[in-house]
């Protein structure tokens, strides 16, 4: 079975991404406990870079409000 | 916080001069401006509401002539100043007045056996800003972001916003400039930028921005050097009200 080909989106505008789903999952969890988030792992992104990652859960807003776009081939 | 005093104010800044340590009193006065409505058979004054508000902000103080002091920041009547100030301590979310003034009136008042005082009004130039401090008046130094002391909002909003940025002091090492975003986050994990500052090559300065539609639930501050250098400071706050 072919691999699908995960999304890719491109900046819009400047953005600050975690670097990994598991500084993702880290981020959301502290979070939701009320907790300061420090130590972030982030990457900075300028218009018109394709992020290496971009989590599924922040993708759908940043689409929504403009930040990204998605990535077609051809 | 409930009940605040003089011992709360945070800063108090002049397009970029703080000079909250000459400051002995701060008034902001909101009004709505009315019209007498009274016509023949009323037995009773009326009044009416035209529909327009004024917002002005007096000032008392020692007058101070050192650079980027009061005497500095005043002295300039009919001069357009971005005005900010926090009377309940310069801590993340704590109210954040802000507003584009004119300067109505600069008035210095020396007496026999007291210190020299310095005394504005200031006219807004429009509206003002019932904001909060997204990231607090504090020296910052190489590029970096507030998002560990993300301002949570509990909820996005729909109205816009409008964001002060007040800078008192830069020292760019080399760089050419700094500049400021006010960024937000519907998640507190990813963060995009929806205001860019004008970049700063000296300060005193300040900026007041607007934007209209949604504003996310999380916003942070980042900042960069452009060019190259070593060792940067900065000091500066970013108040935001949303709409």
């Amino acid at each position: 079975m072919a691999k699908t080909k995960a999304k890719q989106y491109r900046a819009l505008v400047g953005l600050s991404l975690p670097v990994d789903e598991a500084e993702y999952q880290r981020v959301i969890e502290l979070t939701a406990a009320g907790k300061e988030v420090t130590d972030r792992k982030l990457v900075r992104y300028e218009p018109g870079e394709i992020p290496a990652y971009i989590p599924a859960g922040s993708a759908e807003w940043l689409l929504e409000s403009g930040a990204i776009e998605e990535v077609t081939d051809g | 916080m409930a009940r605040i005093s003089s011992a709360d104010v945070g800063f108090l800044l002049i397009s970029g001069m703080n000079v909250l340590s000459d400051a002995t009193m701060i008034e902001d006065e909101q009004e709505g401006l009315i019209e007498d409505t009274t016509v023949l058979g009323d037995s009773y004054e009326q009044q009416g509401y035209v529909g327009v508000k004024r917002f002005g902000i007096s000032q008392e103080g020692f007058f101070n002539d050192a650079a980027n002091a009061i005497n500095a920041a005043l002295v300039t009547p009919g001069a357009s100043k971005v005005l900010s100030y926090a009377p309940a301590t310069n801590t993340l979310g704590a109210r954040f007045v802000s507003s584009p003034m004119i300067i109505a009136k600069y008035v210095r008042q020396i007496a026999r056996g007291a210190l020299t005082k310095a005394k504005a009004t200031y006219q807004s130039e429009g509206n003002h800003d019932e904001g909060k401090i997204v990231a607090t008046l504090a020296a910052r130094g190489a590029a970096s972001n507030t998002q560990a002391t993300s301002l949570d909002n509990a909820a996005a909003s729909s109205n816009g916003c409008a964001a002060t940025l007040q800078m008192t002091s830069l020292s760019l090492g080399g760089y050419t400039n700094i500049i400021v975003k006010l960024q937000d986050s519907a998640d507190n994990a990813s963060f995009a930028d929806i205001i860019t500052f004008t970049a700063v090559t000296a300060a005193p300065a300040a900026e007041r921005k607007t934007l209209t539609g949604s504003i996310r639930r999380y916003l942070a501050a980042a900042w960069a050097y452009t060019g190259s250098g070593s060792d940067p400071t900065a000091t500066w706050t970013l108040g935001v009200a949303r709409g």
